[in-house]
């Protein structure tokens, strides 16, 4: 069961208006029954009394002929019955089948004395025993009034009218008319058409609701099934946000949850493994938590956990108790015997942030202080990290981007000054955001930094630049900011994709770019050497500019000089410009290190940097940035 | 279709209802003047309602077997049944001064009519519930 479902209009419609309309149409089809039922009552009672009157005429008229010779008269002269049978017959019309005229003998037995049947085979005889099967023939005797009957057991007939002829206050006939079963069914008939579409529509309308309520569990279904992570079987991201729209983070305390070297586990086991070291977590996690909190698979082998409670300690000691089970965890899984730690970020007040987004981030962040603190930690954010960030880029963006491959890389040649070929392409990270934008990564890396997320980034870019050595032999420049090369992720993957891989890293330069002042160079230098060691060329980017300045080329052994493009634009208009690109040239060919010049944009540009002895050319005037990469 | 199924559905319901009431009157009728536990019947011609529900009747093929012959026509009656008890099933069949009674149907309405002499000339004795059948 969900812990909140956000209510839809439609789920309003189909639940509530629907089941109305049904009640309304079926109250109308019963409305319409009973109506029915009144209008036939109406019909037949006019039908009955139409044949009473006639009868009564018809009666009056027999009496003024025979008077009290009646049974006589008929019985003893044959022409006589024969005249009154064909009046008879004159009186019967459509909606009488039978007609016909009796008495009473002695014996108290019924006897024909006219019969207006016209087939042979069922006209009776004059003074043939007539067997009855009700008493309205008594009653009409004793009561000396009309008496009408259903006939309910008999299959062609409807109603029966037994009609008393008095003589002087005494009985001495009934006249029978019996109603054929056709004359019910032509009233049926004629009202049926509107009960079938008042029957129609109620059925109609029920079934809709059926299928209405079929519909209805089967969204539920699919829609629980949308939220739920196939693997692990807890909620997945898109559930947070449904959950967010309908409860508060007032009460709650946010961890993120990530298991420490668990890309290991999957590269020496397997994938089958990996999966199940997941669940086995996830298992060991779901026993500590209560059914209040809210557990999220975040991604990957990252989970979000929402506990509620208000007071700190509550998130930081189920946070320890987790990391203590999960550490002490041996999980055995296809004969293997594996340990696993966890890191752990809290934000121990995720209302304060600006959004959800600003939560996670804050907890990312922590997380990734407790990746650099060694692992198998925890770290709590302290209340100068509710700040909010104030970049456009959201991390779930980010993260979203990666999910959907929206992070992608556009490459811009850098041509050789002497012989103008393309002597190989820089990188440039790019994220393509749900409209289709591109997004520029001054506006999302700043709310990345410093998170897990950041590394996957790196690690795509890191992805995409063999992929291109590889597939196209190209040879490839890649942006690292100095902090990257401190990373310890950063510098295993480069460790894990380059080492004792030279044919590869021999094509692949990269550009260092400075945020902040360097305070350890000895620690930079190292780093540096490392990755001169892995076999590649390295650059300082934007040279000339800010931080990036001579102190490197006497600390570092730097192969490339890229010189910062605001110097390279001025170049014609600023004779100072000119003299600091002159110097930086004439100081890189004495050095022996190549020189680049980025950002140039007309043809005057690249005469005055071929004038003053640049390698490499690279900027707008030459080649845009393109993701076509053949 | 559905709707020819349905009808076809009415029509042989309204028609086995009709001949098992028919079948059920002749039975009692049947046993009230044979008074036998298994009457056997001839039947001469065709009677549907009788020679499909026949109950606890036994019908013969041959008439000199029968306790009763019931009638669905007096043209050809075979000669080994002069002498039988005759019972017919039309109201003209009492025409014929041989046949005790007949059931028949008349306005729509099932009808018995027995004669007195010819119930006394066979030595049948009727249960008195018979009596308003019985026609002096």
């Amino acid at each position: 069961m969900f812990k909140s479902f956000k209510v839809g209009k439609s789920f309003i419609i189909f639940v509530f208006l629907l089941p109305f309309m049904t009640l309304i149409s079926i109250l109308i089809y019963n409305e319409y029954l009973n109506t029915k039922e009144k209008v036939f009552s109406i019909i037949e009672k006019h039908l009955i009394n139409k044949k009473v009157t006639l009868i009564k005429n018809y009666s009056n008229h027999l009496n003024k002929k025979l008077g009290m010779e009646i049974q006589s008269k008929i019985l003893n002269n044959p022409k006589v019955c024969q005249k009154y049978e064909e009046e008879l017959t004159l009186l019967q019309g459509d909606e009488i089948k039978y007609l016909y005229l009796l008495y009473r003998d002695s014996d108290k037995k019924f006897r024909f004395l006219l019969d207006a049947t016209a087939n042979p085979k069922d006209k009776a005889e004059t003074n043939q025993k007539f067997d009855t099967l009700t008493d309205i023939w008594n009653k009409a005797y004793t009561t000396q009034k009309v008496q009408i009957t259903k006939q309910e057991e008999l299959q062609t007939l409807w109603i029966t009218i037994a009609y008393p002829i008095v003589v002087n206050g005494k009985v001495l006939a009934v006249l029978g008319a019996d109603f054929t079963y056709n004359v019910y069914k032509q009233i049926v008939n004629t009202l049926s058409p509107m009960e079938e579409i008042y029957l129609y529509v109620a059925i109609f309308m029920s079934i809709m609701l059926v299928i209405a309520y079929i519909l209805i569990y089967l969204y539920y279904i699919s829609r629980k099934k949308s939220f739920i992570d196939p693997l692990t079987q807890i909620y997945n991201r898109q559930y947070l946000y449904e959950f967010l729209q309908t409860a508060s983070l007032e009460n709650y305390q946010l961890m993120m949850i990530d298991l420490d070297y668990f890309k290991s586990i999957n590269d020496n086991y397997g994938h089958d493994i990996g999966d199940f070291v997941l669940i086995s977590v996830v298992n060991e996690i779901k026993s500590y938590i209560r059914d209040q909190d809210l557990f999220i698979r975040f991604g990957g082998e990252e989970f979000l956990l929402l506990i509620n409670g208000q007071k700190s300690d509550d998130a930081c000691s189920i946070a320890e108790r987790i990391r203590e089970s999960i550490q002490e965890k041996t999980i055995l899984a296809k004969s293997h015997k594996l340990s696993i730690t966890i890191s752990i970020g809290i934000n121990l007040f995720p209302f304060y942030a600006k959004n959800i987004d600003e939560a996670i981030k804050i907890a990312d962040e922590q997380l990734y202080h407790a990746k650099i603190a060694g692992r198998n930690s925890i770290a709590v954010s302290r209340e100068k990290d509710m700040k909010q960030s104030q970049t456009s880029k959201r991390i779930s963006d980010v993260k979203e981007a990666i999910d959907n491959n929206r992070i992608r890389c556009a490459m811009q040649p850098i041509y050789s000054a002497y012989t103008e070929e393309i002597i190989k392409y820089e990188l440039l990270l790019r994220l393509i955001d749900n409209e289709g934008n591109i997004v520029l990564p001054d506006e999302f890396l700043p709310s990345i930094r410093h998170t897990q997320v950041y590394i996957s980034v790196t690690q795509i870019v890191i992805d995409f630049a063999i992929e291109m050595i590889v597939k196209n032999d190209y040879a490839i420049s890649l942006n690292l900011d100095l902090q990257d090369i401190l990373n310890e992720d950063i510098m295993n993957i480069f460790k894990s994709k380059f080492e004792n891989r030279k044919e590869l890293s021999k094509h692949m330069s990269i550009e260092i770019l400075e945020h902040e002042e360097i305070v350890n160079f000895d620690l930079i230098k190292q780093k540096l050497s490392e990755l001169k060691e892995l076999g590649f060329e390295i650059a300082i980017d934007d040279f000339g500019s800010g931080y990036a300045n001579f102190r490197y080329l006497l600390h570092l052994q730097v192969d490339i000089l890229k010189i910062d493009g605001s110097l390279i634009q001025d170049l014609d208009k600023d004779k100072y410009a000119y003299h600091i690109v002159k110097t930086i040239a004439n100081f890189a060919n004495d050095m022996g290190i190549k020189t680049v010049a980025e950002k140039v944009e007309t043809i005057d540009e690249v005469n005055t940097l071929k004038e003053l002895g640049i390698d490499y050319l690279q900027g707008y005037y030459l080649a845009k940035p393109s993701f076509d990469y053949e | 279709m559905i709707k020819i199924l349905i009808f076809f559905f009415i029509i042989t319901t309204l028609h086995a209802s009709d001949t098992n009431l028919e079948s059920k009157i002749f039975k009692n009728i049947i046993h009230a003047i044979v008074q036998k536990e298994h009457p056997t019947i001839y039947i001469h011609k065709k009677l549907n309602s009788l020679s499909n529900h026949p109950g606890g009747l036994n019908i013969s093929s041959k008439c000199e077997d029968a306790d009763l012959v019931i009638l669905s026509t007096l043209k050809g009656l075979p000669q080994k049944c002069q002498g039988k008890l005759l019972f017919g099933s039309r109201y003209s069949h009492l025409k014929n001064s041989n046949v005790i009674g007949s059931f028949f149907w008349q306005k729509g309405r099932p009808n018995i009519l027995f004669y007195k002499d010819r119930l006394k000339k066979n030595q049948i004795k009727l249960d008195n519930s018979f009596d308003k059948y019985i026609e002096k």
